[in-house]
């Protein structure tokens, strides 16, 4: 009801405004900055890391310093990242099979209003509940390999990408409904022409959330299951008392997290512009 | 020296490391107790040099007595009540409550109560409402009682009927100037609607943009107090034109006074 | 008042319906002996519930403890970096980075690393569980200090407002849905993180409990175990949402912040 708030100066001059070539700059500029945020940042961390360790005079089989663990990097590098393949192999498969189950309920639900009223409140309230909870139950039916990564991962993405992408389907807002209602459509070219491109946003969020949360999921579930990807490995290394090789993985998986995240979240800033 | 007065203020942004002159050389005096209307296109300082007087942010160059004092203490010492374009209402507080917020940031207590002022803006029965149970119009006429609370030496008011229909607005227009007469203070008006500049005010001031400058005054001396009626008048009409003049003619103006002009 | 109560009531009945409905079939299948042994029937976890249901309260209590310890300790850390990312611009940029740090970091690599210097008791479920919970409640606490609209904050600048005024009458105030909105999202994932902590070891516990059920191929007592986290976290959601929608009503306003 209230008009927008006014800036401090009436209407910038339109000379003032960026031009195209100033823009792709400034992202530029913004991305290496944020890189070198990022590499200050682990920097430090790094540097307080290697600090404490030597402060306390903290033993290697307690904590490893970064020397200790980079090494351990270099020379198991191979078992790392064969550890890590397994895992994100796991993933994949199953961040695939979650966005497949859940664009193909999203759009049974956006068709049928009844199964829609009936079960989208049960997929939202359990969307509250933790449902990594489930893993234990996940390993006495797919017993002790990749079957159950891939389980837990559907289980955990599944959620987020269906929400968002229902949350998409029903953006498309009131008015286009009857654009389309009036020039004729058919529901196809609804679902394909306006549904689907509003949802877009939405879906690439929900790929987002589900995407972080996938690494972590997949670990915990090998961890617990015993299945030989880089979760197990970080336990195992704890068995051995191999304290490099853990924070090794340690680091190698938190990178990933990282980079995974910042991926999905640059393309989800791209695709949903 | 009572009223507002400007002298040679002058208003510059930095945007990005580019110099945006919003303001240049503004001189302008209003007498107190009186009512002025700024009007003009877009771009051309009107709200700046609202928030310039309320001591928002500093002029780069130039005076600003409000009272015969700075802005600042004029600020400090409550003396100024400021309507916005957005009634920024507290969504949490009651009409009552948003009233009596200047109140208690003050710390003294007038000589009106805020009940008193919900009574002069008519709006009597809505004490314990929430703001947004009221409509727009209603909205704004509990941020003109805030404005008014503490009997401020000037009023300021940046477009605050903007976004309601031209219905409401000019209802809203004879309920200001009821309330303003009632309350006697030095009132200020931005607005980029001519016949609500001229219904208003005593002088309105006519601002060209880029940069912004006083491009002329025109004195209204229609009789107070001002009906509706008034405006089907031939002299209201007059005056609506000869600010439309000064708003259209300074279009004119700038594009005939480039350097390569030929004649003379 | 009936309207309102039709309209719950129509949004209600049909998810009950559906559920009811589920449970139902699988009852009739397990009957029909249609599933693996790994799906018990609903009736046997509901049994199951009276049967341990002393163990579960026995293990179930420090679990809350730790979820609750967890929440208010991520809280505060949250609460007083979002303060100085909202005070100082700059610092905003590391304070989020950080944020994302800790939100990115497998629970299962910071657990290990806190098992050798805290050992496994308690304090490692209360920080594990902190560390699940954090990055949610430093993005409702920065959202609800940057909350403040524009024109409010000229308004409190022209009415000559101290700072302190200005923090307890609008800032506080303004902040508060956004504030409880996280606290929302995070409760869930405190129980997440202390069950992921009791998982890695713990005398007592529900993720305990969950893993000796497991390994033992009691299916109907790791059902109720799970069924037992679900309602923690459900009943932590459920409480802040609560707390959520009578602050809104009071406040007079319309709509929580997603």
């Amino acid at each position: 009801m209230t008009s927008p708030v006014d800036t401090t100066v009436d209407t910038p001059d339109w000379r003032a405004l960026p031009t195209r070539g100033q823009r792709a700059e400034a992202r530029i500029a913004a991305f290496w900055r944020f890189v070198l945020r990022v590499v200050l940042g682990v920097g430090i961390l790094v540097a307080l890391w290697g600090g404490a360790i030597a402060f306390f005079d903290v033993p290697i089989f307690v904590a490893p310093g970064p020397w200790d663990t980079w090494q351990a990097f270099l020379e198991q590098g191979d078992r790392l990242f064969g550890a890590l393949g397994f895992t994100l192999t796991g993933v994949a498969i199953g961040l695939a099979l979650a966005v497949a189950i859940a664009l193909s309920l999203g759009v049974v639900f956006t068709l049928s209003a009844p199964a829609s009223r009936a079960l989208m409140p049960l997929v939202i309230g359990l969307r509250t509940v933790p449902v990594l909870a489930v893993a234990p139950l996940l390993i006495m039916i797919f017993g002790r390999g990749q079957g159950t990564t891939i389980a837990t991962v559907v289980i955990v993405g599944f959620f987020p990408i269906m929400v968002n992408a229902m949350r998409g389907f029903r953006s498309v807002s009131h008015t286009v409904h009857e654009l389309f209602h009036v020039t004729g459509a058919t529901w196809w070219q609804l679902l394909i022409k306006a549904r689907i491109p509003f949802a877009l946003p939405f879906f690439f969020t929900g790929l987002r959330v589900a995407t972080t949360s996938a690494l972590l999921s997949a670990m915990l579930a090998e961890w617990l299951s015993g299945a030989p990807g880089i979760g197990r490995l970080i336990y195992d290394a704890l068995g051995y008392r191999d304290m490099p090789l853990m924070f090794a993985a340690v680091a190698l998986s938190m990178a990933t997290a990282f980079t995974i995240f910042g991926l999905a979240t640059a393309l989800e800033r791209r695709l949903a512009r | 020296m009572t009223g507002i007065d400007i002298r040679g203020v002058t208003k510059r942004f930095d945007l990005d490391g580019r110099s945006l002159t919003a303001l240049d050389g503004i001189d302008l005096s209003v007498p107190e107790g009186s009512f002025a209307a700024l009007i003009g296109p877009s771009g051309c300082g009107k709200s700046t040099l609202l928030r310039l007087i309320a001591d928002v942010f500093a002029p780069s160059e130039g005076a600003i007595a409000v009272g015969g004092r700075p802005p600042k203490a004029a600020r400090l010492n409550h003396e100024i009540g400021f309507v916005f374009q957005a009634a920024t209402l507290l969504p949490w507080r009651t009409v009552r409550e948003n009233v009596a917020l200047p109140i208690e940031i003050a710390g003294v207590t007038p000589r009106r109560s805020p009940e008193a002022l919900i009574r002069l803006v008519g709006l009597q029965g809505f004490e314990e409402a929430k703001p947004a149970q009221l409509s727009g119009g209603m909205q704004q006429r509990v941020a003109i009682a805030r404005a008014l609370v503490l009997e401020p030496k000037v009023l300021l008011m940046d477009e605050p009927f903007g976004a309601l229909d031209e219905i409401t607005r000019q209802r809203m227009n004879v309920e200001l100037l009821r309330i303003w007469r009632e309350s006697g203070t030095t009132a200020i008006l931005v607005t980029h609607t001519i016949s609500e500049a001229v219904f208003m005010a005593d002088r309105v001031h006519v601002l060209s943009a880029n940069p912004g400058r006083v491009a002329g005054v025109v004195d209204v001396d229609l009789p107070r107090p001002r009906s509706i009626d008034l405006m089907k008048s031939p002299r209201f009409n007059a005056l609506e034109n000869a600010v439309r003049q000064v708003l259209f003619d300074d279009d004119e103006t700038e594009a005939d006074s480039t350097p390569e002009r030929a004649h003379g | 008042m009936a309207k309102w109560l039709r309209d719950r009531v129509a949004a209600v009945w049909p998810p009950t319906a559906a559920l009811l409905g589920l449970l139902a079939l699988l009852e009739i299948a397990v009957a029909l002996g249609w599933t693996p042994i790994t799906i018990p029937a609903p009736s046997g976890v509901a049994m199951e519930f009276g049967q341990s249901g002393a163990d579960l309260a026995y293990h179930i209590v420090p679990s809350i403890l730790a979820t609750v310890a967890g929440l208010a300790i991520a809280a505060a850390l949250a609460a007083i970096l979002a303060g100085i990312g909202a005070s100082w611009r700059r610092a905003n940029g590391p304070v989020m980075t950080f944020g994302v740090l800790v939100d990115s970091t497998p629970l299962i690599a910071v657990a290990p690393i806190l098992i050798v210097f805290v050992g496994g008791g308690m304090t490692l479920h209360i920080i594990v569980s902190a560390t699940a919970c954090f990055f949610p409640l430093l993005i409702g606490m920065t959202r609800g200090f940057r909350a403040v609209e524009g024109t409010a904050d000229e308004l409190f600048h022209v009415l000559a407002a101290s700072r302190w005024q200005r923090l307890v009458k609008l800032a506080l105030p303004s902040a508060l849905p956004y504030i409880f909105s996280g606290f929302k999202i995070a409760a869930p994932l405190a129980v997440l993180g202390t069950l992921i902590a009791e998982w890695m070891g713990a005398e007592r516990g529900v993720g305990i409990m969950m893993i000796y059920a497991m390994f033992s191929f009691n299916a109907p007592q790791v059902w109720m175990t799970i069924v037992a986290v679900c309602l923690m976290a459900i009943g932590g959601y459920g409480a802040f949402a609560l707390v959520e929608r009578i602050y809104l009503r009071w406040a007079g306003l319309e709509e929580a912040p997603t």
